[in-house]
Parts: C-alpha cells; structure tokens; sequence
C-alpha cells in the first residue's frame, strides 16, 4: 500500500470514528412527552345577597375542557329570590380567571334570553344584561364554557371563574 | 517489509485514528453544547433507572415551564435544597395564575416531589442520554483527566516538532577553496 493510500485509510478511519461518536449521541435522543394536556375549569357561584343559588358550590366543572364550542360545558344553576320584591338580577364575574382569562368564553341564558355571551374579560367587566326574578319566584340560570378553535396556549392550565349575582330592586 | 505486516501495521493505524476521531467527537458533545446554552450534566443517582442510568451523561435543552408536558424528562432545582438540580420525569402539571405545579418522580422512585415555579422560568428539558460518557467527563474534569489531556497535546506538539525537523532540508556543505 502506497504511503499515499494509507493516509487516506486513516483520514477515513478518522471520519468514521468521529460519526460513530456522534451517531452514538444522535442514538440515544430522549422524545417529548406527547400528551396533550387540556384545560381545566370550574365555574362557581358567588354568594348573593339578596338571593338563594342552589346548588352553592360548581356549576360547572371541565377537566378536560378542550377548545372548540362543541366541546362546550354547560351547568345550570336556580335563583331563588326570596325578598317579597322583585330583584333585578345582573351576571358578574368576580375574579379573574388568570390563565384562561383571554380565550374563555362564557354563555349566560335564562328564561329564554342570553344574558352575556362573550369572553371573560368582559363578563368581569360587566357587559352581561340583567334580568328580572319576581317576588318568592325562582329562576333557572345556564351557564356555557368553552375555549374558541383558535385559542392556543390553554393546554395544563387551570381556571377557576366565579360569578356572583348583582341585585337591584326592581319597579 | 511483507505485505500482511503493513496492511496489518495500516489497520492498526485506521483504529487507532478512529478511536481519536470518536474521543474527538465524545469530547465535543460534552463541551460544545454548554456553549450554545444546552447544559451537560453528569447523572450521579439512579432514580431514573433504567431510563438515565448512573454515569449517563445528560444534554438538556432550555424550554419555558409552562411548556413542558407529562412524559417529558426536565431538569430543575430541587424543592428541598435549591443548590442541587434533580432530572425527573414530569407526571403532572397545571398552570394556574401565572405559576407552573409540577408532579415529578423519578421512574424508579415510589414517590413523587410537588414543586412550582414561574409559567415562563425556564427549566431545563433533557434532549439526550448518552450512556457512561458522564463517568469519562468526570474523570476528564479531574486531576488524571487533566494530565492526560495535558500529555496528549505534550505528546502531539512533540511529534510536529520532530516532524518538522526530519523533514527540513539538509544545509549545503560550503565548497572548500583551492
């Protein structure tokens, strides 16, 4: 062998050692993790004043909540008001959600009418309309959550949305 | 010289030039990355068993907390005593009011460690698990290891130089004068 040839033999073997030591490393990749975590929410009433909820605790509890408004969660809740005048009854959220606080989406219907149908921010806001529960009358409230198909950057996080019961007299 | 000893004393050379290539490039891994912000760590328990055994040598990649997912391996301070970091596999996460709850366990742990951080700190996430070079790095970081590398490149200078000399030309004798 040529003095010639045995430099590239070792030039060679000098190559492929140095791409076994990186296949050797490109071998033992770790893979991420897969899964792919939705969100959870539970929607809770706020003691009202003027008025008795039931049931008192969640109406609503989603985990996994994934977007889309087909996978809406949807609870109810009734409002009893037990004041011998009729109230004027206005959906508020209390506090914010945090996480979710952008992409949720909630829905408020009673008696018919959507009180509020809108992103939380606003629901905190108070753009939801008012209704009216009659003196010893009792009202059954629904409440719709979902996250929009574009909401992005929900998955693993957790939201927790209270609604409380602004009350007025009514004429 | 018979042909069989110098194909013998050529195949001989060829591995001993890819053995400096694979050194070459083991070293690299465990040098470069750290460079470019991706950290190289050497596993020194066996709470990942059989996953990242001891001795492994671990790359990790920097992502934001609220971006890891169950399953993934990541590398973050311990709960219990913040100077050390710990390499566990994420069982569960929730991102709630801007903070990130981590369940963690090590696979071949019973228990698991509940900590928190920042939605956006970052933690380390390992990319890959290379067996037993974490031993060679921590023999390299020691005081064998570096009087090895310091013999090695002793020795490689010392070859150039005899090198060079063999091969410089030789100086003309000066014509003697009649």
């Amino acid at each position: 062998m040529s003095t010639k040839a045995s430099s590239w033999v070792r030039r060679a073997a000098l190559v492929a050692g140095f791409a076994l030591g990186l296949g050797y490393v490109a071998l033992h990749g770790v893979p991420a993790g897969s899964q792919v975590l939705q969100a959870r929410v539970s929607v809770i009433t706020a003691r009202a004043a003027d008025l008795v909820a039931s049931p008192s605790g969640p109406i609503v509890r989603a985990s996994p909540l994934r977007a889309g408004r087909a996978a809406r969660i949807r609870g109810a809740v009734t409002l009893r008001n037990p004041t011998d005048v009729a109230l004027f009854v206005e959906p508020r959220s209390t506090r914010r959600a945090g996480d979710l606080d952008l992409p949720l989406q909630i829905r408020i219907v009673a008696g018919g009418q959507t009180l509020f149908d809108g992103g939380l921010e606003a629901l905190h806001a108070g753009a939801a309309a008012s209704f009216t529960i009659g003196a010893g009358k009792r009202q059954r409230v629904l409440v719709e959550v979902w996250l929009p198909s574009s909401a992005r950057e929900y998955e693993s996080r957790a939201a927790d949305v209270a609604i409380e019961w602004r009350t007025r007299v009514g004429r | 010289v018979s042909v069989a000893s110098r194909a013998l004393r050529v195949g001989a050379s060829a591995l001993g030039w890819a053995g400096v290539g694979l050194a070459v490039a083991l070293a690299g891994v465990t040098t470069v990355p750290p460079l470019f912000g991706y950290p190289v760590l050497t596993v020194l328990t066996g709470s990942m068993d059989p996953t990242v055994q001891v001795g492994s040598a671990v790359i990790d990649g920097t992502i934001q907390a609220a971006d890891a997912r169950p399953g993934d391996i990541v590398t973050f301070p311990s709960p219990r005593d913040g100077t050390k970091l710990i390499t566990h596999r994420v069982q569960r996460l929730t991102v709630k009011r801007g903070r990130a709850y981590f369940v963690t366990r090590g696979d071949a742990n019973d228990t698991a460690e509940r900590w928190n951080v920042r939605a956006g700190a970052e933690i380390g996430r390992v990319l890959f698990v290379i067996p037993r070079l974490g031993y060679a790095r921590q023999w390299m970081a020691g005081l064998p290891g570096r009087v090895a590398a310091l013999a090695l490149v002793l020795l490689w200078g010392v070859s150039i130089v005899r090198r060079t000399w063999a091969s410089a030309p030789a100086r003309p004798q000066p014509e003697a004068r009649t």
